[in-house]
């Protein structure tokens, strides 16, 4: 892992997740008005996460104080800038990073849950520092490794006190609207990794199905059960904004599909046959150091989150 | 296994009443209804009020687990049985018989509680004039079975039925087997032939807990020991295995109930590091602290029934509530003492006494001995602090945090076994309102009062020793005594008359606002509150107003430490639970 300054051609290794396939002009399916094509992605996820934020504080009694949500957004900023400027990026004066920044706060707002006011500015900072410190791949995909909603989630769970992660928070009724804002915003993206959720998804719940079948529940109970486990508002999220990253995923689509599935399923593993707590963030966790490995094996051009599609990295 | 087995079990009824539980294991199915005890705390809405409520102890610290289950079955006790499936094979020294009293003493401590203040007389004359002539700060209050005999014949049906007798034992007056199957339609059979009535529709709901590998608990009375022993009533089991499944296989525990009858379930979590909540269902706190009018005090049990009731059925029945969290070497307010060391070790917290004993022995003689046991309700005292109680057991070496879930739950809203996850979260919560007593006066009673104080007399010692500070203060160089400074006595004493009739104006003013103003604002806004928590209409709650009574707090007294077993290398359950239990061979 590398320490090196990133990115040297003016657009900040800005991260996070993201859902969402927008199939490009010109392959005769769908589009968006040129305006709203010409929007950064991660626009679309500030608005899908803050309503998910509000829904969560407000319908949903998250354990969560406003001044948490503050320190984590300030010392996400913080952090950004003092990266920028310290690493003295061409671009520090851009605010595309910042974007980036409030991308992970909401999703460390989401996640994490403290029972003091440190936890989550701390997380906010080590997570944004890990986009500059730790950092791998071959040249033309070099990115940072680990997705910062998912490192600080782990971090928090793993190694600090008086933080915990709480995969039961939303429930699953209010389900159908999740998913129905999920779909959207898979929709109203356009950064291509639609694959990477869809195989995700489509292999933890073929395993939850097979779970339910080969313990050999009744109908009614098995199909009730894994409704239940596939409809849990933390796994749609993971599978639409952090495992979506597509700067922490493989840059290859057949090797990000098989990616998706391998973390289904270690997850599925840990989760389900250990029964060890929080399976998905822990697996994708690990998995990330395994991606600067796949894109070396299977090189291809790297995401740039400005023209929200894959071009070649200008190094 | 053959009819000719145990002539107990022939006298069985066929008719068993199956009461399928688990935790790693599920919870009581069939229960009539529950028989409340009594000594009840007076402002405490206690597990008791919830017919057909199940409760469980579950204490865990890494994979070391304890179970404890208290069934309200209250049918005959020659009908009841019970199917526990189990991570492991449990063993002779796995289990014990626990006490009734345990639960109790859990549901005490950390029942919803209500806690009373009184408001202070608004009549209050502020007349200070003369008295704060170097005014300092004033510190202000603190705000407050199976047989041990079986044949090779039983043996070869067990085998063709897939069935292993993997142990078999009496511990007191039950008798226990454990049992490791194959196939759920032959667990079912080898049930059914051993004298266990089993619920329609058990097989199916046993085959999962098959293939997952786990094994079966089964226990039903042996009423002959019970007669010895003379017990009349059924005891709760505790069962200490090791498992990395930190879940209430409450499933099984639907069986007998239609699929959209809420049941009730209190589960007391024990933990070492925090509180603990549903990682696969959501978990929410129910609404607390809030001010609800004082005539609600003799209705508290109601209100929370209410409050229940309403909460749950907004919620779906989809969610685990939690009703207390809080580390057990204290309280505030108490609703009972904490458990001690002893009381503790009996719920299965194993890592509390031990080799700790004297330590914990020691701690327990406070200096200057045992304090009365308060309530949270004390009718009729002074505005105070209510006890918080600082009280050694948890305290010091390892913590017991208890966090006390509550589930209404139906077949249709819980398909999945309740699974759990322990959180690093340390803050403190409980079920708590308040009221807040209104000062018993009037405008009138403090015009009276005011009037009754006579100023011109009280003026005239005011200004003497006001003159006399005057004259001290110049002597010792205090300082100037700012206002009083260099007046004649008349003008001190016409100074301290307006003061005095100022205080007097401004005292019948804040009755005034007091009585007129602020309390039926206040009273308005506790109705709307207890309306929102209960459901409760406005109009019954107008009515309800008249009523109010007394309620005096019946204290629970703290249980006495009584010496450990010195460490040994026996297994942390045998130290646990101390002997083993009495070989089925023994049994006639």
């Amino acid at each position: 892992m590398s320490t090196q300054a990133p990115i040297a051609n003016g657009t900040i290794a800005v991260t996070e997740s993201s859902a969402a396939p927008w199939p490009r002009l010109g392959n005769g399916r769908w589009h968006l008005p040129p305006a709203l094509a010409r929007i950064d992605a991660r626009w679309f996820q500030i608005l899908f996460l803050a309503s998910f934020l509000g829904l969560g504080a407000l319908a949903r009694d998250f354990a969560l104080t406003w001044q948490q949500v503050a320190l984590t957004f300030a010392a996400a900023l913080v952090t950004q800038a003092a990266w920028q400027w310290g690493l003295g990026l061409p671009n520090r004066k851009g605010w595309s990073g910042y974007l980036s920044a409030i991308v992970s706060s909401f999703g460390i707002s989401i996640l994490v849950r403290a029972d003091s006011l440190w936890v989550h500015p701390l997380l906010a900072a080590l997570a944004m520092s890990s986009k500059f410190v730790l950092r791998a791949g071959p040249a033309e995909c070099r990115s940072h490794i680990l997705n910062p909603a998912n490192f600080a989630a782990f971090a928090a769970w793993a190694w600090l006190p008086g933080a915990w992660l709480s995969p039961g928070q939303w429930g699953s009724e209010s389900l159908a609207s999740l998913w129905f804002i999920a779909l959207g915003g898979l929709v109203t993206q356009r950064i291509q990794r639609w694959d990477v959720s869809l195989a995700f998804l489509a292999t933890w719940a073929a395993l939850l199905a097979g779970r339910v079948l080969w313990l050999d529940y009744s109908a009614g109970v098995g199909s009730a059960m894994w409704l239940q486990q596939i409809s849990n508002g933390a796994t749609l999220l993971f599978a639409f904004f952090m495992i979506s990253d597509p700067m922490t995923t493989p840059q290859r689509r057949s090797a990000r599909v098989a990616y998706a599935m391998a973390v289904a399923s270690v997850a599925f593993l840990w989760q389900f046959v250990l029964y060890k707590p929080h399976g998905l963030i822990v697996v994708l966790f690990a998995a990330s150091a395994l991606v600067p490995l796949i894109n070396t094996l299977w090189p291809t051009v790297r995401f740039e989150w400005r023209q929200g599609a894959q071009t070649p990295a200008k190094r | 296994m053959s009819p000719a087995r145990s002539g107990i079990r022939r006298h069985t009824h066929p008719l068993v009443r199956a009461l399928l539980a688990a935790a790693s294991v599920a919870l009581g199915i069939a229960s009539p209804h529950a028989s409340a005890f009594c000594g009840f705390y007076a402002g405490k809405a206690d597990a008791s009020l919830f017919n057909e409520a199940s409760q469980v102890v579950l204490v865990r610290d890494g994979e070391r687990t304890v179970l404890s289950m208290l069934n309200d079955y209250s049918g005959p006790l020659s009908e009841f049985a019970l199917v526990v499936p189990t991570p492991t094979v449990l063993q002779q020294g796995q289990v014990r018989v626990a006490e009734k009293a345990t639960f109790e003493r859990l549901d005490a401590y950390s029942s919803p509680r209500l806690a009373e203040y009184h408001d202070l007389d608004p009549c209050r004359m502020n007349f200070w004039w003369g008295q704060n002539m170097y005014p300092r700060a004033v510190p202000a209050p603190m705000a407050a079975a199976a047989g041990a005999m079986r044949s090779e014949m039983a043996k070869s049906r067990d085998a063709a039925l897939g069935v292993t007798v993997e142990a078999a034992y009496t511990l007191e007056e039950y008798d226990i087997v454990s049992l490791s199957a194959k196939q759920s339609d032959g667990l079912e059979i080898w049930l059914r032939e051993n004298g266990y009535k089993i619920p329609k529709g058990a097989s199916a709901a046993l085959k999962p807990y098959i293939n997952m590998g786990m094994k079966f608990f089964v226990a039903k009375v042996n009423l002959k020991e019970q007669k010895r022993l003379g017990y009349s009533m059924l005891r709760p089991l505790q069962f200490a295995f090791e498992s990395e499944k930190f879940m209430l296989p409450m499933r099984l525990g639907m069986l007998n109930a239609p699929p959209n009858k809420p049941q009730d379930l209190i589960v007391y979590v024990l933990t070492k590091n925090g509180r603990v909540e549903s990682s696969n269902y959501r978990t929410v706190k129910l609404a607390a602290n809030e001010n609800l009018p004082p005539f609600v005090k003799p209705k508290f049990k109601e209100f929370y029934k209410a409050l229940y009731d309403t909460s749950t059925a907004r919620e779906d029945y989809k969610v685990v509530f939690t009703e207390y969290f809080w580390d057990m070497s204290w309280c505030d307010p108490c609703a009972a003492n904490p458990l001690s060391t002893e009381e503790l070790r009996k719920a299965g917290v194993f890592w509390v006494g031990g080799d700790e004993a004297g330590n914990f022995q020691q701690m327990q003689i406070a200096p200057g001995g045992q304090k009365p046991a308060q309530g949270a309700v004390a009718p009729s005292s002074p505005p105070r602090i209510l006890p918080g109680r600082p009280i050694p057991p948890g305290g010091g070496a390892q913590p017991v945090m208890l966090t006390r879930l509550h589930v209404r739950y139906t077949s249709n809203t819980f398909p999945e076994d309740l699974m759990f996850t322990q959180t690093k979260d340390k803050q403190n919560f409980q079920t708590r309102y308040v009221i807040q007593n209104p000062y018993a006066g009037s405008v009138a009673a403090c015009t009276a009062t005011t009037a009754k104080s006579d100023c011109e007399t009280m003026c005239k010692s005011r200004v003497t020793d006001v003159e006399r500070m005057v004259g001290e203060a110049k002597k010792n160089n205090w300082g100037s005594p700012g206002d009083y400074a260099g007046k004649s006595s008349d003008a001190l004493q016409t100074d301290c008359l307006k003061a005095c009739s100022e205080s007097k104006r401004s005292a019948i003013e804040a009755a005034t606002r007091y009585y007129e103003r602020e309390l039926p604002e206040r009273l308005a806004r506790e109705k709307q509150t207890l309306a929102k928590l209960t459901g409760w209409s406005l109009a019954e709650i107008d009515r309800m107003g008249a009523d109010s009574g007394n309620v005096t707090p019946v204290p629970v007294k703290g249980g006495d430490v009584q010496p450990v077993p010195p460490a040994d290398n026996r297994t942390w359950w045998q130290k646990l639970f101390g002997a083993t239990p009495v070989p089925r061979a023994s049994r006639g």
